[in-house]
């Protein structure tokens, strides 16, 4: 568990400077107004360019993380920091994939993915060209005039991404993106996000991923965060060295799997 | 008791959605070599039932090659697992084109149509002299999908009208 507390009252010139952190949270928690609590106290910093997996049991709190790093849900005690300024509020900078992609069933595809833009203050115009360029990006191009209900799971979760990177958001959350589809459709996203996320033609290059499932952190990940339940603390952060791109068969890659299974039992 | 002419049957599209199609081409690069469908299903956790379609739509789009129970990555398959994702696009335009009669069909009625649409009932017609209405309405959706994808043509679903879109963009 990695925990930096930055001292701001002295210029610090014997510790060698380390750069501000893209986000820092410092022993957050979350209670809900019954007072039962729920999360934390979780300190975590996350640098920039990380794939960060957090993986756990149902109930560890994993989405709720995701909803205080977003700013979607307050903090009870502690702060949450992006480039070392304190959030309060909705985060601009990140953006969120939900598992059950929340789509508006009477909006096409395009109006679906500008949506994310009318609360920016950008014009119909803009708006709808920057939409464009994300949905060609996730392969979406062809679909724009479709709705949600003509589409198969697998893109309807592309819709879900091209919203979210629509905002160009530096950081992006999501939560158990893959779960809702078949193995194969899943696979087939993965290696999309894995594409658009290391050809860097995005602003977005921190990625915060929640999943239940042990082989795809070790597919994606840089770092997995293990959580625990009642209440959700980080138990364990581990990097994950293995080149790209991982390949499932290979020794290295079940090597690093067994390693995890044998630290979550 | 005389015999009627049968028409020529309209080749099934297995019901298989484009990310699954691609999925199955990455999971066998993954796995290397021939996999036996079987052995395949079990990994991805599968039933045999609902490979089947996506291993059959890959087959009659040409990425793979299906013979004694085992499946293959082709090399067309292997093309558009490398392509980006307007490679893709290109070889499943060209390969839906020239394999996928319902396609060619719609294309060939969409050329003729003077306004460049087609009624949803003229495509179900032409399907209903081979299937029954529930699996026509089931071709239609699989090949609307296809096709926005491949960016062959596209569907309107307020006036149920397949269109050509550059061509109501410009219009």
């Amino acid at each position: 568990m990695t925990s930096q507390i930055q001292d701001t009252s002295s210029s610090a010139s014997v510790v060698p400077e380390s750069p501000v952190p893209l986000l820092e949270l410092r022993e957050i928690t979350k209670s809900f107004p019954n007072r039962i609590h729920i999360l934390g106290p979780i300190s975590l910093v996350v640098q920039e360019g990380e794939f960060v997996v957090v993986i756990g049991p149902s109930g560890a709190g994993k989405s709720t993380l995701l909803r205080t790093i977003t700013g979607l849900t307050d903090v009870t005690s502690g702060e949450v920091l992006y480039r070392g300024q304190r959030i309060s509020g909705v985060n601009p900078r990140t953006a969120l994939v939900f598992q059950s992609f929340a789509l508006f069933p009477w909006l096409t595809v395009m109006e679906n993915v500008a949506l994310g833009l009318e609360a920016r203050g950008l014009d119909k115009p803009t708006r709808y060209s920057r939409a464009r360029r994300y949905i060609d990006m996730v392969g979406l191009d062809g679909y724009e005039r479709a709705y949600p209900r003509e589409l198969s799971g697998g893109m309807k979760q592309r819709v879900g991404l091209a919203r979210a990177l629509t905002v160009e958001p530096e950081l992006l959350c999501m939560d158990e993106p893959f779960s809702g589809l078949d193995a194969l459709t899943a696979s087939n996203l993965r290696e999309q996000l894995l594409d658009i996320w290391l050809s860097k033609q995005i602003v977005t290059n921190t990625i915060i991923l929640v999943t239940h499932s042990v082989e795809e952190a070790v597919l994606l990940g840089d770092r997995i965060l293990l959580m625990a339940a009642a209440p959700g603390t980080i138990v364990g952060d581990y990097p994950i060295t293995l080149d790209r791109p991982r390949k499932r068969k290979s020794l290295q890659f079940e090597e690093k799997l067994d390693e995890l299974y044998s630290l979550i039992v | 008791m005389k015999k009627t002419k049968k028409p020529t049957a309209i080749p099934v599209l297995p019901d298989a959605r484009i990310g699954s199609i691609v999925g199955l081409l990455e999971t066998l690069n993954e796995q290397g070599a021939r996999v036996g469908i079987s052995k395949l299903s079990e990994s991805l956790r599968f039933e045999l039932n609902d490979l089947m379609p996506i291993t059959e739509a890959a087959e009659l789009l040409g990425f793979v090659k299906i013979g004694n129970g085992d499946i293959e990555l082709a090399e067309l398959g292997r093309k558009v697992i490398d392509g980006d994702e307007n490679a893709k696009k290109a070889i499943f335009r060209q390969q839906m084109t020239s394999n996928v009669l319902l396609a060619k069909r719609i294309q060939g009625e969409l050329a003729n149509s003077e306004d460049h649409r087609v009624g949803r009932e003229v495509i179900l017609e032409f399907l209903g002299s081979s299937f029954p209405p529930d699996e026509s309405e089931r071709q239609v959706r699989t090949v609307v999908d296809w096709a926005r994808y491949a960016e062959l043509f596209d569907y309107d679903s307020d006036s149920d009208q397949f269109f050509l879109p550059e061509i109501a963009e410009t219009a």
